[in-house]
């Protein structure tokens, strides 16, 4: 079997994060990845220099030997520092040197498959991680299972008339779709997509649920970027200093608001750069702005930024303190004392006025990113499809659904039927009644990922 | 025990199964026995007079494919061909011939009569002879013993059968034929499960005294034949379209307290797929009128056969029923229409190789292992003739692929599903659609059939030269032309022009090109046979699709190659009753058989893996 990597740590920001890696290419993976030719002796913890990318952190590592590991192959798992970028950065460089992502549930799957395993004790680690999870994000995960289930089965059950409608014209040659019957497909078939894509969209809350709000920071330097990170997130993290691409890495830090997680990436200043690190931490700025799911765009006096995004973006005025209040009845905003203020006011429209040093308007920002992120109030009631694999099913369904919905027009009925009993087949998998796919699969992708 | 005489093999019934098991039998060699009740009965089509249409055509032309009979018999006794359901797509894709039964019927009974190693006897079998659980002989009615090694047990309807119109009820097979009613107590004797079920067909008019002008003409087609054998053939007759009435429909409402049917007479289990006409009023009771099909019987009779009209209401009712079909006003009954009644057996009591598991060398095939349909015997009959050669050469059996051949769906749902009616081949059965297609029959099983050792050199050759005008028009489909060269062609079909050039295959991925417009647009493939390009364009089309399905074949494929040991499923402690039962029954071969059977859970699989895992069975 091929050699796999994935977190075995939830994702989020934690103490230390474990990378899990099984598979015969492990032990490489991981001379690879501490640049070393040692012998690790297996189960002695190393503290070892781990290098990613361009960068590098100190890590413990340890080398299981097969069999006497969880999966029963070699197994590898480097204990780094917290932090969602970096165990992904960590993960990037172990499929660049082979591996491949871990399928949800597969380290369980491997153990069960090597005999390390037994199905009782699968179960028994199945619940363990479901009662964590309950606790995470206070939801009854036998109630979201439950109802996960039903809108499944429901949405499965109307596609089964429409399948069985097609069947039939296919095995009695002797009917054909009369004009009627040809709309009532095509709208059926409407309705399906339309109830499974709302479902797909509570995915994004779904997600905010389990892996909280990326939030990128982004501006001209030395706009005062980290001490607002520091600031929102009462932390010290971010180095502050007044020298221009001090920040080199993307740092990240959380806080929570409204019981949700809010994960903001401090980025490198966007700016044109001699220094080669420096350049590098600017495309990897570039590259968070893509992953985020809100942009505080950060400006003061000095530097006023523009940025060209589909992401919703907070433009903040940083530095409130350096400014005094004017007659304005909206206290967020403010002028600065100086001859350039009304100019700079009617320009700046739509701002927020922050300060990191003072806190000024630091919870109205929260407000604000929360407002624009979380776009309905999360209810714990109702339901939000969170797990990948689920998700992953929905889409596909959608995707082969659409896909049936053109061939029925344009294509033979026999391209129309396979295309809509995949989709079937998809969501069958997760209502678990589809008898056509491995079910070997099926079952241990009921772990979540990385156990 | 004294025997009259010794073979290799015996095969009981002269039907569609009967026919391709004895003749797979003594083609593989095989010195070989057919008895039949009655000589005038074998290759009979008690129902309609027609073979193929969808998935049976597929059947049909896998067995010809396999080196059989049925297609040949076929194109010898063509009265129509027609190609259904040719605008829905190729895997769907079925060709359904008319046929003369009385040509059908003299025309095997020649083959069987030519062939060599193979002796025809009439009588009725009254026992099959065992020793330490294996065949070693029969014994027929009048008391005379023949030994053989293996007996291919192909009865279709006749075993006990019962005959029911209205009120009336007789121990009869088929059409007045006598009923077997000695080898029920042998089966039951031997262990092997019985259970009844229940057909019907239609009654069979006077042609003379039907209105045609109140019928809509169906003409047949003239560019196809049923086997690779054989040359196109022309259609000789007809057939035609008409629909019941309202009145029809009220008359019947009030008399349905007649109908065996609803007043319990009738005890087997029918079809859904093929109700009565009864049936279909009642539970369809929205629908206005029913489509009905008249189909010739043969070119020299004037009966004409009603399919749509099966029935088992008493004579008098359907006599002034049929005369409420508009177009039958005067319409004159020839045969009654008829329910009928039969023993057959639960054939997940069989291996795949449609062996019984407790009998070694008793194969069954054909109506007597729950199917229906002639197409689903034929298949059956092959396989088990094939299997009881290879059975007597220690060979291991011949088992087709679900992804293999529609033969492969049939026989596996047959010995893993607990089947509840009278089952029929259709379509949606097979998961492999795009792949179980009938213009790839040949390139799906020919190979093997010569393995087999019933492909004629005939058929191989023609088949070898099929793959060679595959290969040819491949090849020149790989050719590039460039926009102007495609213009004219492009413009025509309303596909609008690349701007750089194309290979001829990717031309036919076009909506609205084929590889026949193509080879006219270009002036190429004069040589090469239409079906040839009919098989290489639906490849190039589907290529995507089919590719999708190949994938998802080889996925299941790993648990279908799991094979399962021989073991007892009481002493599994984490399975469900209910699977534990099913398991114990059905014995499942592989994984992938024991996740088809009903009430056995993905869960039970799963201990079922585990348990292998442990034991160190994978």
């Amino acid at each position: 079997m091929d050699t796999v990597v994935a977190l075995a740590t939830p994702p989020g920001n934690s103490g230390v994060a474990i990378i899990r890696i099984s598979g015969e290419g492990a032990y490489s993976i991981l001379q690879k990845l501490t640049k070393s030719k040692q012998k690790f002796i297996p189960r002695y913890m190393y503290l070892k220099k781990i290098y990613f990318k361009n960068a590098s952190d100190d890590a413990l590592v340890v080398f299981f030997a097969a069999p006497n590991s969880y999966t029963g192959e070699d197994v590898v798992e480097i204990h780094a520092h917290g932090g969602y970028h970096l165990a992904q950065m960590i993960i990037d460089a172990c499929l660049q040197f082979g591996a491949t992502m871990a399928g949800a549930g597969e380290f369980s799957k491997r153990a069960f498959l090597n005999g390390k395993l037994t199905l009782d004790q699968a179960e028994g680690i199945m619940d363990i991680i479901n009662a964590e999870s309950d606790m995470q994000i206070s939801m009854g995960s036998k109630l979201l299972n439950g109802q996960l289930v039903e809108i499944i089965a429901n949405q499965a059950n109307k596609l089964t008339d429409i399948i069985a409608e097609i069947e039939a014209k296919l095995d009695y040659p002797e009917y054909e779709f009369s004009a009627q019957e040809t709309s009532n497909v095509q709208q059926n078939l409407a309705f399906i997509i339309d109830d499974l894509r709302a479902l797909l969209n509570t995915s994004k809350n779904g997600q905010i649920i389990k892996n909280g709000v990326k939030v990128a920071l982004v501006g001209a330097p030395n706009v005062g970027k980290s001490s607002l990170l520091n600031a929102l997130t009462n932390t010290n993290k971010a180095i502050v200093t007044e020298i221009a691409g001090t920040t080199r890495d993307v740092i990240d830090a959380e806080y929570q608001f409204n019981g949700i997680i809010f994960r903001l990436f401090d980025t490198a200043g966007i700016h044109e750069s001699a220094d080669k690190v420096e350049q590098i931490g600017i495309e990897r700025a570039k590259q968070t702005l893509n992953d985020a799911d809100i942009v505080l765009l950060i400006s003061d006096s000095d530097n006023i930024c523009t940025l060209n995004t589909p992401k919703p973006i907070i433009k903040v005025f940083n530095k409130s303190d350096l400014y005094t209040p004017t007659q304005h009845a909206d206290t967020t905003n403010k002028t600065k004392t100086t001859n350039k203020n009304v100019a700079l006011h009617n320009t700046l429209d739509g701002y927020i006025y922050v300060s990191a040093l003072t806190g000024e308007n630091l919870d109205k920002l929260k407000q604000q990113i929360f407002d624009l992120t979380v776009n309905k109030q999360i209810d714990g009631n109702a339901f939000y499809l969170t797990n990948a694999r689920h998700i992953q099913c929905v889409s596909k369904a959608i995707e082969l659904l659409l896909q049936a919905k053109q061939t029925f027009a344009t294509t033979t009925l026999d391209i129309t039927a396979n295309l809509l009993k995949s989709a079937w087949q998809s969501l069958g998998e997760i209502t678990g009644v589809t008898s056509d796919e491995a079910i070997i699969d099926r079952i241990f992708s009921k772990f979540c990922l990385g156990k | 025990m004294e025997f009259v005489a010794s073979y290799d093999a015996v095969v009981i019934g002269s039907g569609h199964a009967g026919c391709e098991a004895c003749l797979a039998l003594s083609r593989l060699n095989k010195k070989t026995l057919l008895t039949t009740l009655n000589l005038d009965s074998i290759a009979f089509l008690a129902c309609n007079p027609s073979i193929g249409g969808t998935a049976k055509g597929q059947l049909a032309q896998e067995v010809d494919a396999l080196g059989g009979e049925m297609g040949v018999n076929t194109d010898k006794s063509v009265l129509q061909l027609r190609m259904l359901n040719s605008g829905k797509g190729p895997a769907v894709q079925s060709l359904r011939a008319q046929v003369d039964k009385i040509v059908y019927h003299t025309k095997m009974k020649q083959t069987l009569e030519h062939q060599k190693n193979l002796e025809i006897l009439q009588g009725e079998v009254a026992e099959i002879l065992t020793k330490n659980g294996k065949v070693i002989g029969i014994k027929t009615a009048l008391n005379e013993c023949f030994a053989c090694k293996v007996v291919v047990v192909a009865t279709g309807v006749y075993l006990n059968s019962s005959v029911i119109i209205g009120d009336f009820k007789k121990s009869s097979g088929p059409n007045g034929y006598e009923p077997s009613t000695l080898l029920t107590s042998s089966l039951k004797k031997l262990g092997i499960p019985l259970r009844r079920f229940k057909t019907g067909t239609p009654a069979r008019v006077d042609g003379k005294t039907i209105d045609y002008s109140k019928f809509e003409l169906q003409p047949g087609e003239n560019n196809y034949s049923f086997s690779y054998l054989d040359k196109p053939k022309k259609s000789k007759l007809p057939c035609h379209l008409g629909y019941t009435s309202t009145a029809m429909h009220d008359y019947i409402r009030q008399n349905i307290h007649l109908a065996p049917l609803y007043s319990g007479k009738i005890e087997g289990i029918g079809p859904r797929y093929c109700p009565s006409i009864e049936d279909k009023i009642m539970r369809f009771a929205d629908k206005e009128r029913h489509q009905l099909f008249l189909e010739p019987e043969s070119t020299s009779t004037d009966e004409v056969y009603v399919q749509g009209i099966s029935s088992s209401m008493p004579a008098n009712v359907q006599r002034n029923m049929y005369r409420l079909i508009p177009g039958f006003e005067n319409v004159k009954i020839m045969r009654f229409a008829y329910a009928i009644e039969y023993d057959c057996i639960n054939a997940t009591a069989l291996k795949s190789s449609l062996e019984s598991k407790s009998v070694n060398g008793l194969f069954f095939a054909g109506q007597i292992n729950g199917t229906s349909g002639y197409e689903e015997a034929a298949a059956q009959g092959i396989m088990a003739g094939i299997n009881a050669a290879r059975y007597l050469n220690n060979l291991p059996a011949v088992v087709l692929g679900r992804d293999q051949a529609y033969i492969g769906v049939l026989i596996d749902d047959l010995v893993t599903k607990n089947i509840t009616e009278p089952y029929r081949m259709m379509t949606s059965r097979a998961e492999y659609r795009l792949t179980l297609r009938q213009d790839n029959c040949d390139i799906r099983l020919t190979e093997l059939g010569h393995d087999i050792g019933l492909v004629t050199n005939k058929r191989y050759k023609l088949y070898k030269q099929k793959l060679l005008q595959i290969k040819k028009v491949t090849d020149a489909l790989s050719c590039m032309k460039n926009p102007q060269q495609l213009e004219s062609l492009f413009k025509q079909k309303s596909e609008s022009l690349p701007k750089s050039g194309l290979t001829l295959k990717e031309c036919i991925k076009r909506n609205n090109i084929t590889i026949f417009d193509i080879a006219k647009h270009f002036n190429l493939f004069k040589d090469i046979s239409p079906s040839v390009l009919e098989y290489v364009n639906t490849e190039i089309k589907y290529e995507g699709y089919i590719k999708n399905e190949q994938d998802l074949i080889n996925k299941n494929k790993k648990l279908d190659n799991i094979s399962m040991p021989n073991l007892d499923y009481n002493t599994l402690a984490g399975l469900r009753k209910e699977a534990r039962q099913k398991l114990n029954d059905i014995r499942p071969s592989t994984i992938g058989q024991a996740r088809r059977i009903d009430g056995v859970s993905p869960s039970d699989i799963n201990v079922l893996l585990v348990y292998l895992k442990l034991h160190g069975k994978i």
